[in-house]
């Protein structure tokens, strides 16, 4: 079957036990098992579902770590996975497209929430019986005592069997009642709103109710329970205000583990930043699923694809079935006449005057060109290195008034060999799965055919491009649109490398200041989608605003816009998009 | 409420002697759009003709009586008005939907099934015209992957199974499964249709998806409205205790009927769109044939369990 | 005491898919790599992996009729062939079958007789030639057996012509003198110990829905059922509705037969946005001291999906024969709650085995009565009860108990 990024790896979709068959062990993973309330931010498919899921008990006793069982024994607390989708954030905007009251909108909206924690609190108790106890009639009895407790704390019907799978029918069958109802409202004028009691439940409230009963009754081995919800970024505003507000909370029964997008709303922002916001370091930890400096995402995908050779029963060494792509090797290269990177600097000077004129007011002799001493090894030398290659590419003559470029329909060396495997998705696990089985289910056990590689990277990035491209985004009047935005900060970049001018330090990242021009939407939408990866400084005090922020493009464009795989200098966004400034197309035929 | 109890797919010819209490189509710029009204005027008694438009109005006619439409609820309103005036035990009700927006049919659909009335009986026939095949334009982007208005379903923590009815535009469907991103995904298109290259079309502009989903890929034949419910009752069956059922056609209109209907009589099925906002291709759309109609008449009655 | 297992596969519609507007999902020229797609390919692996620990065989598999469609050539021979290999599947020693109003040529197409079709299928068509008796003949013949006599009626008999513009689903009938003679015959030989069960296509009572009239039932029929009341009848399965069904037909002079209108085996839904299925009814009778009862288990087919257990459009397992009534269950029942916290259905039914023959309607108000004083249910897979929990008990219970506050 052709591989498809539907199928290839899509935690949210996977139960927790196939999850744990393909688990590769992080120390995101490690932070996240801490006793405390955590955040983890990312992009979709950065993993952030997968961890969720791991720390639930099905996963964790079907993983097959030699460090499981001391893992299980070590995590203080039982995770209740509580999911959302793009689901939630329609059925919001639905409502208050109706002419139904704000009242009971507001009612309904925090009944759905509500009914979906506590059916995923009956499923976790009932991972906690099967996994912990033994099955014996006293554990029935155990159940049925528990359930009675939850039938009368729940509000459900008293004559529904007391068991926890009844519960959790019995939960699914309020929201059909409450369908039913919204629909009657919608339709008929005149209909009144049932307000059942069970609308003005709480998990707030009955929550350490229930889990108190649970620890009476089953004298279970873990004290605390993290609720993990995953993918806040659907969920509706209020409850993204209220668990924010919540990451303040002392009681150590109650833990809260939060995935999102990197960029907050602003309105959780203001909680956040209000008098009794929590604070980062004291009340809630981060994990942030991207890394400034690629060391970690890189170690991450290094794994991944490890194990992806593992599972095809290919025992070459991943860097020898791919091959390198010495354009990405720090520290291997020779500076000798005859090496390789020199030839290139050689052979551009001849073809790039203005490359020459840079080698000559640094003092290098272009036909000559050895470093003279380590300073200008680290300064110059090292510092250009992509540009050199990426040009001389490129670039078929830039000693008249106009440059010409060179027709290649493929670039093979480029986007090629191990290196650019790892980096290329930004350590997505999904895109990065996706690319590299496609890549095995082409390639024998032996090596990676360049080739092969080349056209995989190019049909992923293509799909790639093609998933944001589709992604909804409402025009507003004249504003461009998240592909008109992506297009000209690619086509930017592309000619800040391989314009006219050499440019020893082309621009390849931005930065947003929304009082200048308004992006918000674009790049709010562009971060959780991926198509932008957010450059902070690594530092812990990450404040979830985008003002001031810097960005790159994702690697993923790198093949469209004929970029390297590396950030470099910043501009600001305004700057590219303003309306003066005009991008030349600088290759003039189809390359498609 | 009413529920929908059963239906046929009929002929023109049983488009006779009718007494037709609503009569209502949709006004743009499509050349099909009063064909079947030319038709049925004749030998029926119609009691009412409306004809909704958008924007603008593209005719005038003596026996239609327009109204503009800006937000599907305002098709609640009007039927409101229509219906109550009616003082019968059955209502009789022709809906051609052949030039309309899905928001608008939908809205008919389900105001007939969930509003209040003291009707026993409603007769209910929706009509299509099928076009003239013309070429494929180049999709516009995405500005809209959300449920059709109208219907409100409380989301639940099951996985997604999409059944995708494919059009012959690029990319809309690679939007929508990339939007939803569900756990399954069937595909559906028509073939045989009135005119192979239609299903040529689709075949060709959805390459990619069709190759990667080979193995859900199901055709219809796009006359038979049993045959598309068929189709979509068995992925509905297989599949509805374990997920969640989303609808998305975005191909031919009596696909998108079946579907919607089968969303009321399954109420746990929902309906997505993808839309383009304002800025959609216009498609001359003639007629295929004169006499060419694609009629399903279904029958309501009240529910008698509350 | 006599028993015996019978399996029903009614209303085929057998046809080769070249047919414009399909009426079945069982085609002539169907593959079976599929099996899903094939009722017959998935009712054996169905068999396998349900049946095959409950002693699936049976001892008669009974076909009400309409095995192909319109009369189709090709559908007769293939139907036939696809019901005598489910005959083979379950092992029956006997498979009989009667004839559809779908089984007759009566608008003359295929041949200027309208049973020349359905008299040269032969193969055991419509039942051994041995045992044919006065079917062909009479329009009825009768089946004697040590523990077993079936009635077997023709109620197309009299379709001798019709019209093309005429409805093909007109009403089955059966003569006032056929009444009589069976009259007699049932005085002559009424052995009360012998399973007694009819078979015929048509519905012998008026039922009407979804618009399908209420006049294709047998003419006559009343007083055939009369007839088989007075001498005691256990059961009338018939076919032709498509729709399953089992009640309780009360006659005139006070008895009741429990009447079984079987489910098709694989013809389509031809009315849209109705929920229809495919069905197959396996049923267990047992006949003690007169009194017949039976347990019957009815999987259905969905098209892609498959034969499953489940009640969707019929109870899975259900039942006829109970001696005592509903009310007299539920206070039996209620009398063993009083008591009890929580009991499985099995036990329950081991202290109260009339509870595995009750109708569907009978075990849906005992669903209530339970819920009324404050007992709850669960179910298994099929929808059948599996548990039943006193909650008002074991609230008082669990005050007392260890896991109480």
């Amino acid at each position: 079957m052709a591989v498809n990024f539907q199928n290839s790896f899509n935690a949210r979709n996977l139960d927790p036990k196939e999850i744990a068959k393909n688990f590769i062990y992080s120390q995101s993973f490690d932070v996240l098992k801490n006793k405390c309330h955590t955040v983890i931010l990312g992009a979709r498919g950065c993993g952030k579902t997968t961890l969720m899921k791991m720390l639930t008990l099905p996963a964790l006793y079907n993983w097959d770590y030699i460090g499981a069982h001391k893992f299980i024994e070590d995590i203080p607390f039982y995770a209740i996975y509580i999911p959302t989708d793009i689901s939630w954030l329609y059925k919001d905007f639905a409502l208050n497209d109706t002419k139904i009251d704000k009242k009971i909108i507001d009612l309904v909206s925090k009944f759905s929430v509500n009914t979906n924690i506590f059916e995923s609190v009956c499923d976790t108790f009932l991972n906690v019986i099967t996994h912990e106890f033994n099955n014996d009639d006293s554990l029935l009895d155990a159940e049925i005592s528990l359930s009675l407790i939850l039938i009368d704390l729940l509000k459900l019907d008293f004559d529904i069997a007391p068991r926890l799978e009844s519960i959790k029918e019995n939960l699914r069958y309020r929201r059909n009642i409450i369908n039913q109802n919204l629909s009657k409202l919608i339709y008929n004028n005149n209909y009144d709103f049932e307000y059942f009691d069970f609308l003005h439940l709480n998990y707030i409230d009955v929550l350490p109710l229930i889990l108190d009963h649970f620890k009476r009754i089953f004298e279970p081995k873990k004290n605390s329970w993290a609720l993990c919800f995953d993918e806040l970024e659907f969920a509706p505003i209020w409850l993204k205000k209220q668990l924010y507000t919540l990451l303040r909370s002392t009681d150590q029964r109650i833990l809260f583990k939060l995935s999102s997008s990197p960029i907050l709303p602003k309105e959780v922002d203001e909680v956040l930043k209000g008098d009794a916001g929590a604070s980062l370091g004291n009340d809630f930890e981060i994990i942030k699923m991207w890394d400034t400096n690629s060391q970690s995402s890189n170690e991450f995908s290094k794994k991944l694809i490890d194990s992806l050779l593992k599972k095809k029963n290919i025992r070459v060494r991943a860097k020898d079935y791919f091959g390198s792509n010495f354009r990405y090797l720090d520290g291997l290269e020779t500076y000798t006449t005859d090496s390789e990177y020199l030839s290139q600097i050689k052979s551009l000077a001849t073809k790039d005057i203005s490359f020459r004129e840079y080698l000559i007011n640094k003092n290098i002799d272009p036909q000559n060109p050895i470093p003279t001493d380590k300073v200008q090894l680290a300064s110059v030398f090292r510092k250009i290195k992509p540009i050199v290659y990426y040009r001389n590419y490129f670039i078929k003559d830039n000693t008249s008034t106009k440059i010409s470029y060179s027709i290649n329909k493929k670039y093979i060396e480029l986007y090629s060999g191990y290196e650019v495997l790892i980096g290329i998705t930004d350590g997505n696990p999904r895109w990065l799965i996706g690319l590299i089985n496609s890549i095995l289910n082409r390639s024998d056990l032996h090596k990676a055919d360049t080739n092969i590689q080349y056209d995989e990277v190019e049909r992923t990035s293509n799909r790639f491009i093609n998933f944001i491209n589709n992604t909804p985004y409402h025009k507003q009047g004249s504003k461009i649109s998240i592909i008109e935005f992506i297009e000209r900060v690619g086509d930017f970049f592309k000619e800040s490398l391989l314009g006219k001018v050499f440019n020893p330090e082309p621009y390849s990242s931005f930065t947003y200041d929304s009082n200048i021009m308004d992006f918000t939407e674009i790049i709010e939408k562009g971060l959780l989608q991926g198509a932008f990866i957010l450059l902070d400084e690594g530092d812990e005090n990450f404040d979830f605003e985008l003002n001031n922020k810097r960005f790159r493009l994702s690697y993923m464009y790198s093949h469209q816009f004929k970029l390297p795989l590396r950030t470099g200098k910043e501009i600001k966004v305004d700057k590219i998009i303003s309306d003066n400034i005009t991008v030349p197309n600088l290759f003039n035929y189809d390359e498609n | 409420m009413m529920k929908i109890n059963y239906g046929y797919q009929i002929t023109l010819n049983d488009l006779s002697n009718l007494e037709i209490d609503i009569f209502i189509c949709a006004n743009n710029n499509e050349a099909r759009k009063y064909c079947l009204f030319d038709k049925i005027k004749r030998n029926n008694f119609i009691k009412k003709s409306i004809s909704l438009y958008y924007n603008n109005v593209f005719d005038s006619r003596n026996d239609l009586e327009y109204k503009q439409i800006k937000k599907h609820t305002e098709v609640e309103r009007i039927l409101d008005d229509e219906i109550k005036a009616c003082k019968k035990e059955e209502l009789t009700i022709i809906v051609d939907y052949s030039c309309m927006t899905k928001s608008w049919y939908y809205t008919i659909l389900l105001y007939l099934s969930n509003s209040d009335n003291a009707f026993k009986k409603i007769n209910c026939y929706l009509s299509y015209t099928p076009s003239r095949f013309s070429l494929p334009l180049a999709p516009k982007p995405n500005s809209d992957i959300s449920p059709l208005p109208g219907k409100i379903i409380m989301p639940n923590n099951r996985p997604k199974a999409l059944i995708l009815g494919l059009g012959y535009e690029e990319n809309k469907a690679q939007g929508i499964i990339d939007q939803i991103d569900p756990a399954k995904i069937f595909l559906l298109y028509s073939k045989p249709t009135i005119d192979k290259r239609f299903t040529e079309a689709i075949e060709i502009n959805n390459a990619n998806v069709i190759n990667d989903f080979e193995e859900t890929t199901y055709t219809y034949d796009f006359s038979s409205l049993l045959d598309i419910e068929n189709k979509l009752r068995a992925i509905y069956y297989k599949y509805n205790t374990e997920y969640n059922i989303i609808i998305s056609p975005i191909g031919p209109k009596p696909f998108t009927l079946v579907s919607m209907i089968l969303s009321i009589i399954f109420p746990e099925i929902e309906i997505w769109r993808i839309g383009s906002g304002e800025d959609i291709n216009p498609y001359p759309r003639e007629p295929f044939n004169e006499d060419h109609f694609i009629i399903c008449e279904i029958v309501y009655k009240q529910n008698q369990i509350t | 005491m006599n028993k015996i297992k019978l399996a029903v596969v009614s209303d085929l519609h057998c046809h080769p898919s070249t047919e414009k507007n399909p009426s079945t999902h069982l085609f002539t020229d169907l593959l079976r790599d599929d099996v899903n797609l094939h009722p017959v390919a998935s009712l054996i692996e169905y068999h396998q992996d349900f049946l095959k620990d409950e002693h699936s065989n049976v001892d008669y598999l009974l076909c009400p009729g309409d095995v192909t469609n319109f009369s189709n050539l090709q559908g007769f021979i293939s139907g036939w062939d696809y019901v005598q290999e489910i005959s083979k599947m379950f092992q029956a020693t006997f498979t009989y079958a009667t004839l559809g109003n779908h089984d007759i040529d009566s608008r003359h197409k295929n041949s200027k007789y309208f049973q020349k079709i359905p008299k040269g299928i032969k193969k055991g068509y419509p039942i051994a030639d041995e045992e044919i008796g006065t079917f062909w003949e009479k329009g009825y013949t009768f089946i004697e057996k040590d523990n077993l006599q079936l009635l077997i009626v023709n109620s197309t008999h009299y379709h001798t012509h019709h019209e093309e513009s005429e409805s093909p689903t007109i009403k089955g009938e059966i003569s006032q003198s056929a009444i009589h003679e069976i009259d007699r015959y049932l005085h002559d030989k009424n052995d009360n110990s012998k399973i007694k069960i009819m078979m015929c296509h048509h519905h012998p009572i008026q039922q009407s829905e979804m618009n399908l009239g209420p006049y294709d039932f047998i003419e006559n029929g009343e007083e055939l059922m009369f007839v088989l009341a007075k001498y005691n009848f256990d059961l009338v399965i018939h076919g032709h509705k498509h729709y399953p069904k089992l009640k309780k037909y009360e006659t005139d002079n006070g008895k009741s037969i429990p009447v079984l209108s079987a489910g098709s085996f694989s013809a389509t839904n031809q009315i849209s946005f109705t929920s229809k299925f495919n069905y197959i009814h396996i049923i267990e009778i047992t006949k003690d001291t007169n009194q017949a009862k039976g347990v019957i288990k009815t999987p259905n087919y969905k098209y892609q999906v498959g034969w499953k257990n489940n009640s969707e459009g019929f109870d899975f397992l259900t039942g006829f024969g109970a001696n005592k009534t509903s009310a007299e269950l539920i206070i039996s029942i209620q009398e063993i709650m009083t008591n009890t916290d929580v009991i499985d259905w099995n036990e329950i039914c081991e202290t109260l085995p009339d509870l595995r023959h009750i109708m569907p309607q009978e075990l849906e108000e005992i669903k209530t009565s339970l819920r009324m004083v404050g007992c709850s249910l669960s179910f298994d897979d099929s929808n059948y009860p599996e548990t039943i929990y006193n909650n008002k008990l074991l609230r008082e219970r669990r005050n007392g108990s260890k896991f109480s506050k």
